[in-house]
């Protein structure tokens, strides 16, 4: 191999060795993950524009300021007023409008919330009489998205931290991170999770003694995903762990 | 490949994106096999590959780079995958280059032998340079925008390659085994 020529047809020629098809059982078992496997959602808004101008990234720039005062306008606006005809009686002047969120105390303390012990066999029931479901997904999400074939306890935490949160699921004592992302309040009652793969999804919070409840309050659209969120974030209640 | 099929499948159509993966999967497999030079390895990040595109297939917006697109996604399968198995991959490929070094009396053996072990100790991210440029025949420029990084990127990692092979083939008979290099 003296020359560049050589080498580079040396090269090729080795790199022509070597199977040249896909086995058809690799292929197969990807086409069956993927049939119970469902799309990450497209919010549609490309992470970045093709060409951005001046004027284009000046548009951009406006837009984000009007969402971000929208957004602080909204999340401090009075909770119970909207709509509400006001009391005849004059309230003392001196009391200050209720504000959703405490400045400086979110909603939820930052720690890490559990669930009791659940029987497996309670969601192996709950997953089979979901008739949305069909047998391949049911099986899917036993043996696989939540590993609980053959187990007997299963129990979810939910860890909140400087804006970021973890979720664990533990089957028979074995913990595992099933989500992450970042977190915030809307208001007192709404908290909404952002993950980076699935996307936002919103919650109301019921607020109990040292824990919290949570009912999801978009629609979701598929059936695995959302009997996975039923699964996995209400079946609550969430008590915090000392 | 259709832009039609990629638009369905783009939109949850299960069995357009099935038609799709029997396009693609042999070429896919034949990159995944040639940067990892291990079978089960290379059908693994496959696999990973094929997933991980559906899912995240509603974030394509050009159909007609479905391709680049889904190499792109393979090669980062197999950077995962070779980080993930790296321990015990190289007790596998002991006896898989025994096995090579094997001597049959040809120059042609003892130089893909050679081209073997090197290729082996090069980064996976030269190695997925030198294999889209001179397996699938991408120029440069369409090597850089497979793989996300500046041409400049593209074209020092082919140096680097390059010169590696060369210099391992022409300087040092490889020992068998090194095994905390490997993969």
């Amino acid at each position: 191999m003296s020359d560049d020529r050589t080498f580079e047809r040396s090269a090729r020629a080795w790199l022509e060795l070597g199977p040249t098809s896909a086995p058809d059982h690799v292929v197969e078992t990807a086409l069956a993950t993927i049939e119970s496997t469902s799309q990450e959602r497209d919010l549609g808004i490309p992470w970045r524009f093709p060409k951005m101008t001046p004027i284009t990234r000046l548009a951009g720039a406006a837009a984000v300021g009007i969402l971000a005062v929208g957004f602080t306008l909204f999340a401090l606006r009075p909770a119970s007023n909207v709509g509400v005809t006001p009391p005849t009686t004059a309230p003392a002047p001196s009391s200050p409008s209720p504000s959703p969120v405490p400045s400086g105390q979110p909603p939820i303390a930052e720690g890490t919330y559990a669930t009791g012990p659940i029987k497996v066999a309670d969601i192996v029931a709950l997953i089979n009489a979901d008739a949305s479901l069909t047998p391949a997904q049911r099986t899917h999400l036993i043996d696989v998205s939540f590993g609980i074939k053959d187990h007997t306890t299963f129990s979810v935490s939910i860890d909140l931290r400087n804006g970021q949160y973890t979720q664990h699921q533990s089957v028979d004592g074995v913990d595992a991170v099933g989500s992450g992302g970042t977190y915030s309040f809307l208001d007192a009652n709404t908290l909404i999770f952002r993950e980076s793969s699935s996307g936002l999804a919103g919650f109301q919070i019921t607020h109990i003694a040292n824990g919290f409840s949570l009912k999801r309050l978009d629609a979701v659209a598929n059936v695995e995903d959302a009997i996975a969120t039923k699964i996995l974030f209400e079946s609550g209640p969430f008590i915090r762990v000392p | 490949v259709d832009r039609v099929l990629v638009e369905r499948a783009r939109k949850g159509d299960r069995d357009a994106f099935a038609s799709l993966v029997h396009q693609v999967s042999d070429s896919l497999f034949a990159v995944a096999y040639r940067i990892l030079r291990d079978t089960g390895l290379a059908e693994d990040a496959l696999q990973n590959a094929l997933v991980s595109s559906w899912r995240q297939l509603p974030h394509l917006r050009e159909s007609d780079r479905f391709e680049a697109w889904i190499h792109r996604i393979l090669v980062h399968a197999c950077y995962a995958e070779s980080r993930r198995s790296r321990q015990f991959a190289a007790n596998v490929r002991v006896l898989d280059l025994v096995g090579s070094t094997t001597p049959d009396g040809t120059r042609a053996v003892a130089d893909r032998d050679e081209l073997d072990r090197a290729f082996r100790r090069i980064p996976l991210d030269q190695r997925a340079v030198f294999v889209l440029h001179h397996y699938l025949g991408l120029p440069l420029v369409e090597v850089a925008e497979t793989l996300g990084i500046p041409a400049g990127t593209a074209r020092s990692r082919l140096h680097y390659a390059t010169r590696s092979l060369r210099t391992v083939m022409t300087t040092a008979p490889a020992p068998v085994v090194e095994e905390d290099q490997l993969a």
